[in-house]
């Protein structure tokens, strides 16, 4: 992954001539289509424009919901807790530490990402739990559905790397990336080098319906 | 039976027999139930072996559970993520913590290792950090792991350690924590004690023979036998009994599964000891199989005796029957239902039987002349004879006639009875037999029924001693009554017809020929006083005799029965 550090960001946004979409599709080394896998554009020249926006990552049901996220650096984060229990959200990632002693509901303030990189998130109470979020420098980001696909749209006309990030990446210095030149509907197409899914079951007390989250 | 020793009694013979009877049966016992202890022993003490490395392997696998959750406990600790993430910029205190969190579980080293299998921090050799972690292939096992866990034996800076890889996890993995619990000499005494066996831990270098101890139950001087025996290439992979000092050790070696280098664990059980129970068995065997053998001897010596005492008492029982002795003896075995008691009443009838053959014989060689009677007892009893040279002397009394006219018959008889007595006496010592009595005559042989290679020579010596004996008589019984009276004796040697002559229910053994009839007739010839002679004597026994003899010549003589006259001597005495 590209690290941005120390890159200014943008605030005004640059005026955009001729958007378009780019449709990408992710699978594996089997070819099966990849779920949960970032898909972010970076335009090759220039600054990208700063979007910040705020978004959630819910505890329910003793789990991070959505698994993974992207959010543009500077945006916030807010945890709501719809659990009857307290929980207990930290992160050692570089990209951001921090820390929600145990806690139900809504925290009063959200937590800022500004550097972007990725974010692991658990739970000091419920070893299982486990979601990401991945701050990238860019407001072109999504994350891929059951079927393996990304749509980007709105994307002024141009050159971009296109990268791909994902939990399980086995090199995960060397994320795969695309250059793609933005004048039509370009369909794209990734292939990951996954690792297995480590998880960690759930404690049997708490496992309702699936053993695994 | 053919024995390599000659026994001089029945007795020794049978202790001897039944002795190595016994004596082969007890060592043979011995010797099977010595051999099956042993095998049982050993296969015991194999059996304990195999058992202790059983109980090794759940041993070691149970601390190594053990460890791996007390990590677990410890990777899920949040201040411990807290001081990881923290620690880029306070690494004193993160080892100062890590030192904490050993102390904790007890365990002897602690290192941090990163996802790229670098230590990041050693709990007590700072100048480990930084550096490529020195058992990485536990590392890798643990990332093939579901759980991304991993454990094993390894060997650090020259020690064992069971080892535990756990991941620290914040919430994915970050880091994987590695401790270490030291396999020492503790760990030894306590697998020992459960095992009832010794252990040693041993590390086996490059080099095939050397071999060093890392942990065991021994004390030093058994380590170094240990090391030597190792060394010396015994034990490998398999049992085998090595002496160590004055004991014996049964010994297995098994290679133990290192995540570095070569290792072994040596379980030893005491040979010894092992066999312990199994010595005092066999001194309780050894000590019943003398017990026994000490009463065969007695049993045996008192069958023996109670055969070989009334069979020595019959023997000198047989010894006094042998010299005559028929006197009844009370036997101790004649009520005894037993062969024995068989053989003694056998042998009470014979003695009787015995006693009666005597008396008879006795009476026999009364009535006819004891040489005669021995041959008629000794041959079959037949009648018939056989050819034979004899020397017959015929004795008759002079001046008897008047003699038996002037006495009581009483007194006569008893003056004959001496008479015959003193001549058969005479006859007897020269060997001859008394033929039979023809009132006072006396008709002697010499040659029948014995051969006599001296016949001719004794009869004259007889006769010589015939004549003092007369004189004698008529010096002590008849002069003194005023008698004195006087003999003829008449010797010829001739070829004869002896045997039994009679009827089959009463017989003679008796000499029958012409010859006879000679020695008759010299006897009657003494009465010729042209002949002045006592003692006549034919040429014919003369020449027969070989000593000499004080003879005169009385010239030929016409005998009836004779177609020769015979020439005939007066006999004076010896020469």
């Amino acid at each position: 992954m590209r690290l941005f550090k120390g890159l200014p960001f943008l605030v005004a946004a640059a005026a955009t001539a001729g958007a378009g979409d780019l449709t990408v599709a992710v699978s594996d080394q089997n070819g099966k289509p990849v779920l949960d896998a970032v898909v972010y554009a970076l335009p090759v020249a220039g600054q990208p424009p700063s979007r910040r926006t705020q978004s959630e990552v819910v505890q329910r049901n003793k789990q991070f919901i959505p698994y993974v996220s992207a959010v543009q650096a500077g945006s916030l984060v807010q945890f709501p807790n719809k659990d009857t229990v307290k929980h207990h959200v930290y992160s050692f990632s570089p990209a951001k530490k921090f820390e929600l002693p145990l806690y139900a509901g809504t925290p009063p303030e959200p937590i800022a990402f500004d550097t972007p990189g990725v974010v692991t998130l658990g739970c000091n109470i419920h070893d299982w739990m486990i979601a990401y979020i991945l701050v990238v420098p860019t407001p072109w980001f999504r994350v891929t559905d059951s079927t393996g696909a990304a749509q980007l749209r709105g994307l002024p006309a141009g050159s971009y790397d296109v990268e791909v990030w994902q939990p399980r990446l086995k090199n995960s210095s060397n994320q795969p990336r695309q250059r793609v030149a933005l004048n039509a509907d370009v369909p794209l197409s990734f292939r990951l080098d996954l690792k297995p899914d480590f998880r960690l079951r759930r404690s049997p007390a708490d496992s309702t319906g699936d053993s695994y989250r | 039976m053919n024995f390599p020793w000659h026994f001089r009694t029945f007795r020794g013979r049978l202790a001897f027999f039944f002795l190595s009877l016994v004596a082969i049966l007890l060592a043979a016992s011995f010797v099977i139930v010595l051999q099956a202890n042993r095998r049982h022993a050993q296969r015991q003490i194999e059996e304990n072996l195999h058992g202790g490395s059983r109980i090794f392997a759940t041993l070691t696998e149970r601390r190594l559970d053990e460890l791996n959750e007390q990590a677990r406990m410890l990777a899920y600790d949040f201040g411990f993520k807290q001081a990881f993430s923290s620690a880029a910029d306070d690494r004193a205190t993160m080892r100062l913590a890590m030192q904490n969190w050993r102390h904790r579980i007890k365990a002897n080293f602690m290192v941090l290792v990163s996802l790229e299998k670098r230590a990041l921090y050693d709990s007590d050799q700072p100048q480990r950090d930084g550096t490529a972690f020195d058992l990485p292939d536990l590392i890798a096992a643990a990332e093939n792991d579901d759980s991304l866990e991993a454990r094993g034996l390894a060997l650090r800076d020259g020690k064992l350690f069971a080892v535990v890889v756990v991941p620290l996890l914040a919430p994915e993995p970050i880091a994987y924590i590695c401790l270490g619990f030291r396999i020492d000499d503790a760990f030894a005494v306590q697998l020992g004690s459960l095992t009832h066996l010794d252990v040693s831990f041993l590390n086996q270098n490059d080099a095939p023979s050397a071999w060093t101890i890392l942990a065991s139950t021994f004390d030093s001087s058994h380590r170094q036998r240990l090391l030597a025996s190792l060394r010396s290439g015994r034990g490998n992979d398999e049992v085998a009994i090595v002496p160590l000092r004055k004991e014996r050790f049964v010994i297995l070696v098994e290679r133990l599964n290192l995540r570095n280098g070569k290792a072994a664990v040596a379980l030893q059980r005491n040979l010894d000891v092992e066999l312990e129970p199994f010595r005092s068995l066999e001194g309780a065997l050894l000590a019943v199989g003398l017990v026994g053998l000490l009463l065969s001897v007695l049993a045996v010596f008192g069958i023996a005796s109670s055969l070989s005492r009334p069979i020595l008492r019959l023997a000198e029982d047989a010894r006094r029957v042998e010299e005559g002795d028929y006197t009844p003896r009370p036997c101790i075995t004649l009520d005894r239902h037993d062969e024995l008691g068989q053989l003694s009443r056998s042998f009470q009838h014979m003695t009787v039987g015995l006693a009666e053959r005597d008396k008879v014989r006795d009476v026999l060689g009364k009535v006819t002349s004891p040489a005669i009677a021995a041959e008629l007892t000794r041959r079959k009893l037949l009648l018939g004879g056989e050819e034979k040279k004899v020397t017959i002397l015929f004795s008759d009394l002079r001046n008897f006639t008047p003699l038996s006219e002037s006495l009581q018959a009483g007194e006569l008889l008893e003056l004959l009875n001496a008479y015959l007595t003193s001549m058969s006496q005479i006859v007897d010592q020269h060997g001859g037999v008394v033929d039979k009595y023809i009132g006072d005559a006396v008709m002697a042989l010499f040659g029948v029924p014995l051969e006599m290679p001296d016949q001719a020579e004794q009869a004259l010596l007889a006769a010589l001693k015939m004549r003092i004996a007369l004189g004698d008589l008529n010096h002590r019984l008849f002069q003194p009554r005023g008698y004195t009276i006087g003999f003829g004796i008449g010797i010829h040697t001739g070829t004869v017809v002896a045997g039994n002559v009679g009827s089959p229910q009463r017989y003679n053994y008796s000499v029958i020929g012409d010859d006879v009839n000679v020695a008759s007739r010299l006897q009657t010839l003494t009465r010729n006083v042209d002949y002045d002679a006592d003692i006549i004597v034919s040429d014919a026994t003369l020449r027969e005799s070989t000593t000499q003899f004080q003879t005169r010549m009385l010239g030929e003589a016409s005998v009836k029965g004779k177609q020769q006259p015979v020439l005939i001597h007066a006999l004076l005495g010896l020469a």
